[in-house]
């Protein structure tokens, strides 16, 4: 089996990184960020994503908030059609801009948008959420729903009160949330 | 009767099937017009409108035609019986109403505030005029006067200020030819007037396509929402008819499709609508109240 003198050393280096790799797989633990199975933690990885999200949303719509909070709600609305352009189906606009047509008056409107905004990203009604907005989407749904189901008996065959309608028994599903 | 007759007949039975699912031509009988309120010009009315017109005809079952028209002839074509239909602003649908009983069918929703629509007064975000007060002696132009979103509502606006517009501003026109709409937004945003009356439709619709950003003016003031576009049917037309075409319209969606001059269009986007819905004549209330305090028609008194 060992005809010389390298044959040894050969087998005894083997033997040593044989040794030295069992002694690694029993000491070694999972480190910081990555769990026993190698994967990266889920958890940390959710949580950067939230945080880069936040700061995304803060950079790009963080001026229509300033302009909606000045109180230039129609100034708002065109920033966001300038949004729009370049993040269609973003769900943070339809968000801002269900906020700010509510707080023209616009109640039908303001629902059909909100309800995009939520299909789009439940967060917006979760309340551990930075993004939380249970409070106006809650009050857009409730002044929504009796006006959408008088306009509705008035005019029947009104497919968009109709739809809006629908939107609004949405967010009020959603904000009351699933069996437990 | 045999495999090979039976299945000859299956093949003419579904041949003609065919043939008669495939029949789109336009329907027989006289031709009934609809009169289309001219937005930025004729030749740009007839095309938008023209897929919207070959759906009606399909839906209803009567030849239409579409007729483009200019706002300050309409009320006088309309009482000579030329349209049956009408499709126009709201200030032209409540002088329509109070002058001829015109029936609402629905209203066009296009923008932001679906089938309603609102006027604003523009200057240049960098401009030294921060409120209406500011616009004594300034240059200011106007969209044109039979404009719900581009004159009256900021014609109000100020009077609302206690400015007259005739009077307390230094200098005030109104562009010329088509697209005025978009002349006088370029017009403050070159700096040829300092103050611009905008129907916010058109802000939108220019920052959706690059033309203008947002940051680039300041919104001096703008006026309650209103009704926007609207088709109206003459007291004289037959009901059934009226209710046959008042259907169509709510029944469209963005899908919905016509063949014209050979090609398969999308009625809605070719009209550049998101849709229509059956708003109510009380919901015209506010623009009779602004027409009322402009002193504009059906109410103008001299």
């Amino acid at each position: 089996m060992f005809k010389d003198r390298f044959d040894c050393l050969s087998a005894a280096a083997l033997l040593l990184v044989v040794a030295a790799l069992a002694a690694l797989l029993v000491t070694a633990r999972p480190s910081d960020g990555r769990q026993s199975n190698g994967t990266p933690d889920r958890r940390v990885e959710q949580e950067m994503l939230a945080q880069a999200r936040v700061a995304f949303l803060e950079r790009h719509y963080g001026p229509v908030a300033t302009l909606r909070d000045r109180g230039e709600l129609q100034s708002a609305l065109l920033k966001l059609e300038e949004l729009d352009r370049n993040f269609p189906g973003e769900a943070h606009g339809s968000l801002l801009r269900g906020d700010i047509l509510y707080r023209m008056g616009l109640v039908d409107r303001a629902v059909s948008s909100l309800a995009v905004a939520v299909r789009g990203n439940g967060d917006y009604l979760d309340p551990a959420s930075p993004l939380n907005q249970r409070d106006l989407i809650a009050v857009a749904a409730e002044q929504g729903i009796p006006l959408l189901r008088d306009r509705l008996r008035g005019q029947p065959d009104d497919r968009q009160t109709a739809a809006t309608l629908k939107d609004a028994y949405y967010l009020k599903s959603r904000l009351a949330g699933g069996c437990e | 009767m045999n495999f090979l007759a039976t299945r000859y007949l299956l093949l003419a039975a579904v041949g003609l099937a065919l043939l008669i699912g495939c029949d789109r031509r336009p329907p027989a009988g006289p031709t009934l017009r609809i009169g289309y309120m001219n937005c930025n010009s004729a030749e740009e009315t007839l095309q938008r409108f023209a897929p919207l017109t070959r759906y009606l005809s399909e839906q209803v079952g009567v030849p239409f035609e579409a007729v483009p028209v200019d706002t300050q002839d309409f009320e006088q074509r309309f009482a000579a019986g030329e349209f049956t239909f009408t499709h126009t602003n709201s200030l032209l649908y409540i002088i329509l109403k109070h002058d001829h009983d015109l029936q609402l069918l629905a209203t066009e929703k296009r923008g932001q505030f679906g089938p309603r629509t609102a006027g604003a007064i523009v200057v240049r975000r960098d401009s030294p005029i921060k409120s209406l007060q500011e616009l004594r002696g300034k240059r200011m132009i106007f969209g044109p006067q039979m404009a719900p979103t581009g004159y009256m509502a900021q014609y109000d606006l100020m009077l609302k200020a206690g400015l007259d517009p005739e009077r307390d501003l230094g200098f005030s026109t109104i562009p010329q030819g088509s697209f005025k709409h978009e002349k006088l937004i370029y017009g403050v945003y070159l700096g040829a007037y300092d103050a611009a009356a905008a129907p916010v439709l058109d802000l939108e619709t220019m920052t959706r396509e690059g033309k203008i950003a947002a940051d680039d003016f300041r919104i001096l003031a703008q006026s309650e929402i209103i009704p926007y576009c609207t088709f109206g049917a003459a007291r004289s037309a037959d009901p059934a008819l009226v209710e046959k075409f008042r259907k169509a319209l709510l029944g469209l969606t963005p899908e919905t499709t016509v063949e014209i001059g050979g090609e398969r269009r999308k009625v809605l986007g070719s009209a550049w609508v998101d849709g229509f819905e059956p708003l109510q004549d009380r919901d015209y209330d506010p623009v009779r109240a602004m027409a009322k305090r402009t002193n504009m028609p059906p109410y103008q008194v001299y």
